[in-house]
C-alpha cells in the first residue's frame, strides 16, 4: 500500500510543478533606478555563515532604512542547494550571495545560476567603477569568460605552522617529507574541501601530484577542526600543522599560549576570492544596482573590510588595513593562485582524489 | 510472559494477557471477532484516508523527492543524467564497508550498555523511594539539554590522552609512565554518548512508563518472595518491553544520525559512521546530495527492519498496566538504597554538573577551556551576544517556534497515537510506520527533501515557503517519531476498562479525555512538550536550509558562532537554549503532575 501511495504522490507531486516567474526589469539612467529601487523597496541577500557577516547584515539594514533587507547567514552547504533548487522550479527569491567564492565557483557558476555582472555594474556610477581606485583595476571576475563573481578582495592565506621548539629546522615544503616527521604532521580533516585541504592543494600547485602523495604517506594525523590542530602543534603532539589559520593562531598567542608556533609563508601560502555575486533573474533588480553602489564604494568597501571577518580587506586602494591578517594586495602577482577563481582550474578536485583516500 | 505469571499469580493475568481483538494484521484485514466466529472486516474511514494522504504528502513527500537524487549523475544544477555510478562507486569502495561496520557496531554497543543503565536508573527513579529520584530525574532533562559539541570539549580535557586530567592523576602514580585513557577512540566516543545523550534519553523515556506500572504486580512479585532484581527482570522488563523497544529503534535512529562527537573524536582516531561521512559530503562545495542520498537510503534500510520488528512484538498483545486495579506506591530499597544513591548521583553528576559547569565556566572564558591561558576569564562574549540584535531576534523566534512546534506536534501526535493504539480503524498500522520515517533519514537530506517539496507543490511554494510556518511543519514532523511513539505507549498502557467506565456512566468522549485519559497520561505529554520544545530550538539542519533573516532561531545564531570558531559566544547561546528549555521543563512537569496527581486522586 506504502508503494501504491509513494507511486500516486510522485505522479500527483510531477503534476503539480508550477511555472517559472517573469524576471523584474530594471530601469534605464541612474535617477529612473533610484527611484525604481525605492519603489521595490527590498534586498535580499546571502552571506557566509559567520558572527561578523550577521553582524554586516544589521548595519547594511541601518544604511537603507526605508529597504527591508534580508541578509541571511548560512554556509555554502546550505545556501548553494537552496537557491539551485528554487531556480530549477522557477523560483528566483535571491539578489545577491557574498562571501567566499569557492562555493559558488564550484557550485552556483557552473551551474549557470548566476548572472552576467558587466552590464549590471555598466550601470553604475563612473565613480564606483574608476579602475585606478582597485588593485588589479575595477573588472576582477571569478569567471572572466560569464562575467559572474566579482571579486571585491582577496584573502592571502594558509601557509603551513611549525612549533619551533621542536622543529626549527623545517622551513620549506620538502622538509615536510623527511621520515623523522613521519606521523608528526597533524591537519585538518583532508577529505573535505576546507581551508586545509586548500592548502595541499597550494602544494600541489606549486610542488606538483608527485609531492601530494609523497606528503600524505607521511602518517598525517587527521582532526576535526583547525583549533584542535593548532592544540595538538602546541602541545607537542605534531611539529608541524595544515590548516589554523593566522587569526585563530594569533588569538592564542596573545594569550600566552603556543609558545614557539611560527607560521611557514613558504609553504602552502595562497589567494582565497571573496565575490559579490548577482543571482540570476534578481527580483529586485534596480535595488540590486542601488546596493552595489553602495558596497562597492569606499564607504560600503571600508565597512565591509571592518565587520564581515577577521582577516576582511578590500581591493579598492582607499580602504585601509583594518586588521593585521588583511592582504597587502601589492604582493598579488599574476602568478598568485587564487583559489576560487579561474586560476585554480580543477586543482582543490585533484587534490581531493589523494587525500580523500586517507584514514 | 508466563514466567512472570509463576512469579506474580493471577495479578498479572488483566494486565498481561494476550489480546484477541489486538491481534489483526497489519493491512487492515479481519480485526474484530463475530459472536459466531466470523470475523467482521472494518471499513476504510473516509476521514482516515483523507489524514493518512495529508500526513503521506509530508512525510512520504520528501523521500520521494530525494530517492530519486541518489540516481543523479553530476553536480547539482548541471544538466540532469542518470545512473547508478554513485551506487556502484559507494558499493564497491571498501571503505564504505568499514564505515558501515563501524557505525552499526558503535550503535549497538552504546545502545546494549545504555539500556540496561538506562531501565535501572529509570526503575530507581520512578519506582523507588532513592533519596533525590526527582532531582536526578531532573539531571536527566538538563543532560539532554546540553550541547553535545561543548560536553565533548568537557571530557577532551579529562580524557585526552596528552593533557587529559585524569591521564595526569593516574601519572601520579608510582609506577605509571602513561594514563590509560585515550579518548579519540571506540570506547572513548561510547563514553561521550552514553553520557550525553544514550543514557539520559533512555531514563526520561522509560520513567514514565514504569510510573504506569501498578506496584500491585511488584508487590506480588516481592509476596512471592522474589528479590529487587527478579522483579526488575521477570515483572518490570516485561511489561516495559514495547516503550524498552521504542526507546532501543529511537536510540539507534540517533545514533545513526549523531555525527558532531564522531567528528571530533573519531577523526584522529581514523572513525568514520555513515553520518559523519554525510555531513562532509554535505559540506563540500559543491555538496555531493547523490551520494548523500544513497547513504541515506541505506541508513533508512537498515533501520526498517528494527521498525517492523518493535511493531510486530508490541502489537503482538496487550500490555495495558494502567487498570481499574492500579495502585501506585513507592517501593523500598531496603540496605541497598545508599549504595544505590551513590552509584545513580556519580552518574547524573558525569551527566550534568561536569558537564554544564564546563559550558558555563567556557562562556566566561577568553578562549574555551584553556584555563592556563595569561588572564583568562572575561564577560565580552556575554556582552557581545546580549547586545546584538541578531540575538534578540533570533530568541523571538525560538520561542515562536519551539512554542507552537511543541504544542503542535502535541496535538498532531496525539491524534496518530490515539487512532493507533485505541481504534481498529483499518490502515492504522500504515500510518504507524509513516511517522517512523521522518527520523530515518538525515537531517540534511530530509531537510533538502522539503525544501524541493515546498518548492513544487504551488500551495506550499506560494504560502509556505520562506515562512516561520514552513519551519514549525518540519520541526513537527522531525519531532512525530519520538513524539507518537511515546504517547503511543502511554496509550498502549491504559486498560480499556476506565474508559469503558466512564462512557457507561454516560460521559461523552470529550469528557472521558479530559477526566479520564488526559490525567492518566498527563506526565507522558509533558515530557513530549518539552523534548519537542527542546528539540525544535536546538534544531539546526532543516531549519538552516529553510530559515531566512527574518525567522532564523537561536540554534542558527549559534552555528554561525560555530563557523567563526568561537566556542564560548556559541556556549553562551547554548546556556540560553538549556535555560529556555529548562524553564520549560519545570512548567510542564507541574503542570504534568498536578493532573496526574487530580487524575489518581479521581
Amino acid at each position: 500500500m506504502l508503494l501504491v501511495g509513494a507511486a500516486v504522490l510522485t505522479l500527483v507531486l510531477g503534476a503539480c510543478s508550477s511555472g517559472p516567474e517573469q524576471p523584474a526589469q530594471a530601469a534605464s539612467g541612474w535617477e529612473a533606478i533610484k527611484a525604481a529601487a525605492d519603489k521595490e523597496g527590498k534586498l535580499v541577500i546571502s552571506v557566509h555563515a559567520g558572527a561578523g557577516f550577521e553582524e554586516w547584515g544589521r548595519l547594511i539594514q541601518d544604511k537603507f532604512p526605508n529597504w527591508n533587507i534580508s541578509v541571511t547567514s548560512i554556509g555554502p552547504s546550505e545556501s548553494v542547494p537552496r537557491i539551485l533548487s528554487e531556480q530549477q522550479n522557477g523560483r528566483y527569491l535571491w539578489d545577491l550571495i557574498i562571501g567566499p567564492n569557492s562555493a559558488v565557483h564550484n557550485g552556483l557558476a557552473p551551474a549557470g545560476a548566476l548572472a552576467d555582472a558587466r552590464p549590471i555594474l555598466a550601470d553604475l556610477p563612473d565613480e564606483v567603477r574608476r579602475d585606478e581606485d582597485w588593485h588589479g583595476g575595477f573588472e576582477m571576475f571569478g569567471e572572466p569568460g560569464q562575467g559572474t563573481s566579482f571579486l571585491n578582495q582577496i584573502n592571502m592565506t594558509g601557509g603551513v605552522y611549525v612549533n619551533t621548539k621542536l622543529a626549527p629546522e623545517i622551513t620549506k615544503a620538502d622538509d615536510l617529507l623527511k621520515p623523522e616527521y613521519r606521523g608528526k604532521i597533524v591537519a585538518e580533516d583532508l577529505r573535505q574541501p576546507a581551508g586545509a585541504t586548500q592548502i595541499v592543494a597550494a602544494l600541489f600547485s606549486a610542488y606538483g601530484q608527485e609531492y601530494v602523495q609523497k606528503l600524505v604517506q607521511q602518517d598525517i594525523k587527521l582532526v576535526a577542526n583547525k583549533q584542535v590542530a593548532l592544540e595538538w602543534l602546541a602541545d607537542g603532539r605534531a611539529v608541524a600543522a595544515i590548516g589554523p589559520t593566522i587569526d585563530i593562531v594569533d588569538d592564542y598567542k596573545k594569550l600566552g599560549l603556543g609558545d614557539g608556533i611560527e607560521r611557514r609563508n613558504e609553504i602552502g601560502m595562497f589567494g582565497l576570492a571573496q565575490s559579490v555575486n548577482i543571482l540570476k533573474n534578481p527580483p529586485h533588480p534596480n535595488a540590486t544596482r542601488v546596493f552595489l553602489a553602495y558596497f562597492l564604494s569606499q564607504e560600503g568597501q571600508d565597512l565591509w573590510a571592518k565587520v564581515s571577518r577577521a582577516d576582511a580587506s578590500s581591493r579598492r586602494k582607499d580602504v585601509p588595513r583594518h586588521n593585521d591578517y588583511a592582504t597587502d594586495y601589492t604582493t598579488i602577482t599574476d602568478k598568485t593562485l587564487v583559489q576560487g577563481s579561474d586560476r585554480e582550474g580543477d586543482l582543490l578536485d585533484r587534490t581531493l582524489e589523494i587525500t580523500s583516500k586517507m584514514r | 510472559m508466563s514466567r512472570s505469571r509463576r512469579v506474580t499469580g493471577d495479578l498479572l493475568v488483566d494486565a498481561v494477557e494476550s489480546d484477541p481483538d489486538r491481534s489483526d494484521d497489519d493491512s487492515g484485514a479481519p480485526a474484530r471477532a463475530m459472536p459466531d466466529g466470523r470475523r467482521s472486516r472494518v471499513r476504510w474511514s473516509p476521514r482516515f484516508l483523507l489524514l493518512l494522504a495529508v500526513v503521506a504528502l509530508f512525510v512520504l513527500g520528501p523521500i520521494v523527492v530525494m530517492v530519486p537524487m541518489s540516481f543523479r549523475v553530476g553536480r547539482m544544477g548541471q544538466e540532469v543524467v542518470w545512473g547508478f555510478d554513485t551506487w556502484t562507486s559507494m558499493l564497491t569502495d571498501g571503505s564504505f564497508w568499514r564505515v558501515l561496520k563501524d557505525t552499526t557496531v558503535l550503535a549497538v554497543t552504546r545502545q546494549v550498555i545504555g539500556i540496561v543503565i538506562g531501565v535501572w536508573v529509570a526503575w530507581l527513579i520512578a519506582r523507588t523511594d532513592l533519596p533525590g529520584r526527582k532531582y536526578f530525574e531532573y539531571g536527566c532533562w538538563v543532560a539532554v539539554f546540553l550541547p553535545s559539541l561543548t560536553v565533548t570539549l568537557g571530557w577532551i580535557m579529562v580524557l585526552d590522552p596528552a593533557n587529559g586530567l585524569a591521564n595526569r592523576a593516574v601519572e601520579l602514580l608510582p609506577f605509571v609512565d602513561k594514563g590509560p585513557f585515550d579518548i579519540y577512540s571506540f570506547w572513548g566516543i561510547t563514553w561521550v554518548q552514553l553520557l550525553a545523550s544514550v543514557i539520559p534519553l533512555k531514563v526520561i523515556l522509560l520513567a514514565p512508563a514504569i510510573r504506569n506500572i501498578s506496584a500491585s504486580l511488584e508487590e506480588a512479585s516481592y509476596a512471592s518472595g522474589a528479590t529487587s532484581f527478579t522483579t526488575l527482570r521477570r515483572i518490570v522488563i516485561p511489561l516495559l518491553m514495547p516503550t524498552i523497544l521504542v526507546a532501543l529503534v529511537l536510540g539507534v535512529i540517533r545514533s545513526m544520525e549523531s555525527f558532531e562527537v564522531e567528528l571530533v573524536l573519531g577523526t584522529p582516531a581514523g572513525i568514520d559512521v555513515l553520518a559523519t561521512r554525510i555531513y562532509r559530503l554535505g559540506a563540500q562545495f559543491p555538496p555531493d546530495f547523490s551520494a548523500a542520498t544513497a547513504i541515506g537510503i541505506i541508513s533508512l534500510l537498515l533501520l526498517v527492519p528494527a521498525v517492523i520488528v518493535q511493531y510486530r512484538y508490541s502489537n503482538k498483545r496487550s500490555f495495558a498496566t494502567v487498570t481499574g486495579h492500579f495502585k501506585s506506591n513507592v517501593l523500598p530499597l531496603g540496605r541497598s538504597k545508599w549504595a544505590a544513591f551513590v552509584g545513580v548521583l556519580v552518574l547524573v553528576l558525569m551527566m550534568t554538573v561536569f558537564p554544564l559547569v564546563f559550558v558555563v565556566l567556557g562562556t566566561f572564558m577568553k578562549l574555551f577551556g584553556r584555563f592556563d591561558a595569561k588572564d583568562p576569564w572575561t564577560t565580552q562574549h556575554w556582552t557581545q551576544i546580549l547586545q546584538s540584535r541578531a540575538f534578540t531576534d533570533a530568541l523571538e523566534n525560538t520561542l515562536v517556534l519551539a512554542t507552537a512546534t511543541a504544542f503542535g506536534a502535541l496535538v498532531v501526535c496525539s491524534v496518530f497515537a490515539y487512532i493507533i493504539v485505541r481504534t481498529k480503524t483499518r490502515g492504522r498500522s500504515a500510518l504507524d510506520f509513516m511517522v517512523w520515517l521522518p527520523s530515518m533519514l538525515p537531517g540534511m537530506v530530509i531537510g533538502l527533501g522539503y525544501l524541493t517539496l515546498f518548492l513544487i507543490v504551488p500551495f506550499f511554494s506560494g504560502l509556505l515557503y520562506g515562512t516561520v510556518g514552513a519551519l514549525i511543519v518540519v520541526l513537527i514532523l522531525s519531532n512525530a517519531t519520538l513524539t507518537t511513539q511515546m504517547i503511543k505507549t502511554s496509550f498502549a498502557q491504559l486498560g480499556n476498562e476506565l474508559e469503558e467506565a466512564s462512557r457507561s456512566s454516560g460521559a461523552v468522549w470529550i469528557y472521558t479525555f479530559r477526566r479520564v485519559v488526559l490525567p492518566l497520561i498527563g506526565p507522558t505529554l509533558a515530557v513530549v512538550v518539552i523534548l519537542a520544545f527542546s528539540s525544535a530550538a536546538r534544531a539546526t539542519g532543516p531549519v538552516a536550509l529553510l530559515a531566512t533573516s527574518d525567522t532564523a532561531p537561536l540554534s542558527i545564531l549559534q552555528l554561525n558562532q560555530m563557523a567563526d570558531n568561537n566556542l564560548a559566544r556559541a556556549s553562551v547561546v547554548g546556556v540560553f537554549l538549556v535555560l529556555l528549555t529548562a524553564g520549560v521543563a519545570v512548567v510542564a512537569n507541574v503542570i504534568g503532575n498536578r493532573v496526574r496527581g487530580r487524575g489518581m486522586r479521581s
